[in-house]
């Protein structure tokens, strides 16, 4: 299990990195989609099935689809020369030590492995991994995902509004 | 995870490949043989006894073929794509069961009639398609040809506007069967394949089934007569094959998937046949519909297509969904 994680780890960092360090941006995109599927084996390897193939089919398959697209039919110049000047770097390195520190605090608080939940490996075998996430949504929290649906419908609503306003 | 489960996943693994690509072979003799027929010519006969061994004959030519490439391609990418492409195809297979209900006991141990008995099931099989349509669209992007870019563009739109329509098709069985898993499902069409109570739906996956593995008359992604080859058009010898697997073991795919969700999967009248052989007997079957379909139908205009996707099938889908959902919970009466 932990070397599963150092491995896993070590390929999200790798992809990270790529996101912000390759020079074409079609290759940016599909360092953050190996990057995301990397995150999906670590909810797989943390025995959240249904989230490890919710992330690969909203994030990777649908979402990261979209990027790529815009990328290949926008981009006629392969290559960025972007070179930060003297403030970037200066906001680059205080939000980095930010992160950072709140990343370090969050880990000797809680340890990397976190804090028990109720929902063990053995209940969660006992309904069954789509059942119980199933459940939690619609019961517990099924006011938050009402609202976050009216909101992506308002989203939907109003692409649709732009597209017919070009039509007219 | 123990050792000898994970030889065991690994053994079933490779038999899993080499059946998968075995069948991918002959679907395409299948093919080749059936469209014939129905067109009145006798189809490839030269090679072996009725031309069995065409499909031998047509992968050592693929495989001798020299491999010409655009050399203003994005090289890794255009070597990346095929792999993912046949990667996603043999995939998901993983969570097909092929036989039931009980497991196969050999060397002492149960061995169960799939490589993996997921409870998350079906979305398995739609998180690996999804990754499937970076394979076409990077073949497309990669090969820097506007023929490959078009098609490529066409392939995945239209995938994952029919990706839509197939996963909401099969909510009415997870609602009916109350599992995503397979071999649940299947085990609760015991006495009544879900086909039945479901048509509407079955007939829906179907067409979306169809246009999700890019075949006639929903193939615009290949359309020879203004696209070439579509996105493959820049693609020869093995890795233009490694495309050309992907779509048929697709096609395998998504018939198995059909069987296993609305046919009833390995249950068959009269017991009759052992399990495997009801499987195969019904696989064969859609995959005959799909050559059937491809010998008659001719091509679709793109933005019909496009439109039957959102405008029909994914409307009719949700409110088949609804209505399965009513009447389930009317028939338990708690409404």
């Amino acid at each position: 299990m932990v070397v599963g994680f150092a491995i896993v780890a070590a390929w999200e960092l790798v992809t990270a990195i790529g996101v912000v360090a390759f020079r074409k941006p079609m290759y940016n995109a599909l360092s953050l989609v190996a990057n995301m599927l990397g995150l999906a084996v670590l909810f797989l390897m943390l025995n959240a099935q249904f989230l490890f193939a919710a992330q690969i089919i909203v994030y990777a398959g649908a979402v990261m689809v979209l990027f790529v697209f815009i990328i290949a039919l926008m981009n006629p110049q392969a290559d960025i020369s972007f070179r930060p000047g003297g403030t970037e770097w200066i906001y680059g390195v205080v939000f980095g030590v930010v992160f950072a520190a709140l990343l370090a605090a969050l880990l000797f608080n809680h340890g990397l492995t976190g804090r028990p939940g109720a929902f063990t490996p053995e209940v969660i075998a006992a309904a069954g991994n789509v059942q119980t996430i199933g459940i939690a949504l619609y019961t517990r929290f099924l006011f938050p995902v009402e609202v976050t649906s009216v909101l992506l419908l308002v989203a939907a609503v109003g692409a649709v509004y732009l597209a017919m306003r070009r039509i007219r | 995870m123990t050792l000898d489960v994970v030889v065991e996943t690994l053994i079933k693994a490779v038999i899993v490949i080499g059946a998968l690509l075995t069948g991918f072979a002959y679907l395409t003799l299948f093919e080749r043989k059936v469209q014939a027929r129905m067109q009145q010519r006798p189809g490839p006969n030269r090679v072996g006894p009725w031309g069995l061994l065409q499909p031998a004959a047509d992968g050592l030519k693929l495989f001798f073929k020299s491999s010409s490439a655009p050399s203003s391609r994005d090289r890794f990418l255009y070597l990346l794509a095929p792999m993912i492409s046949i990667m996603a195809a043999l995939a998901s297979f993983a969570i097909i069961p092929i036989s039931g209900p009980g497991a196969l006991n050999l060397f002492g141990r149960s061995i169960g009639w799939y490589v993996m008995n997921v409870n998350i099931g079906v979305l398995w099989y739609f998180a690996v398609t999804s990754v499937g349509v970076y394979g076409i669209f990077l073949a497309g992007y990669a090969s820097n040809s506007k023929y490959s870019m078009l098609g490529a563009l066409r392939s995945s739109a239209q995938m994952i506007s029919y990706e839509m329509a197939l996963g909401l098709s099969l909510v009415p069985v997870f609602i009916l069967a109350g599992s995503v898993r397979l071999v649940d499902i299947v085990n609760a069409q015991h006495t009544w394949w879900f086909v039945l109570p479901l048509l509407p739906a079955f007939f829906l996956y179907l067409i979306a089934g169809i246009a999700e593995t890019n075949r006639a008359p929903f193939d615009l992604p290949e359309a020879e007569t203004e696209l070439v080859a579509g996105y493959h058009t820049e693609y020869s010898g093995l890795r233009f094959a490694l495309f050309f697997m992907a779509e048929y073991i697709n096609m395998i795919i998504v018939s198995s998937v059909a069987t296993i969700v609305f046919l009833g999967g390995w249950w068959g009248p009269f017991g009759i046949l052992p399990g495997p052989w009801w499987f195969l007997v019904k696989v064969v079957a859609l995959l005959y519909i799909y050559v059937w379909l491809r010998a008659t139908l001719p091509r679709m205009r793109y933005d019909r297509l496009m439109a039957l996707s959102w405008k029909s099938l994914f409307p009719l889908s949700l409110a088949m969904m609804m209505v399965t959902a009513i009447v389930v919970v009317a028939a338990q009466g708690t409404l």
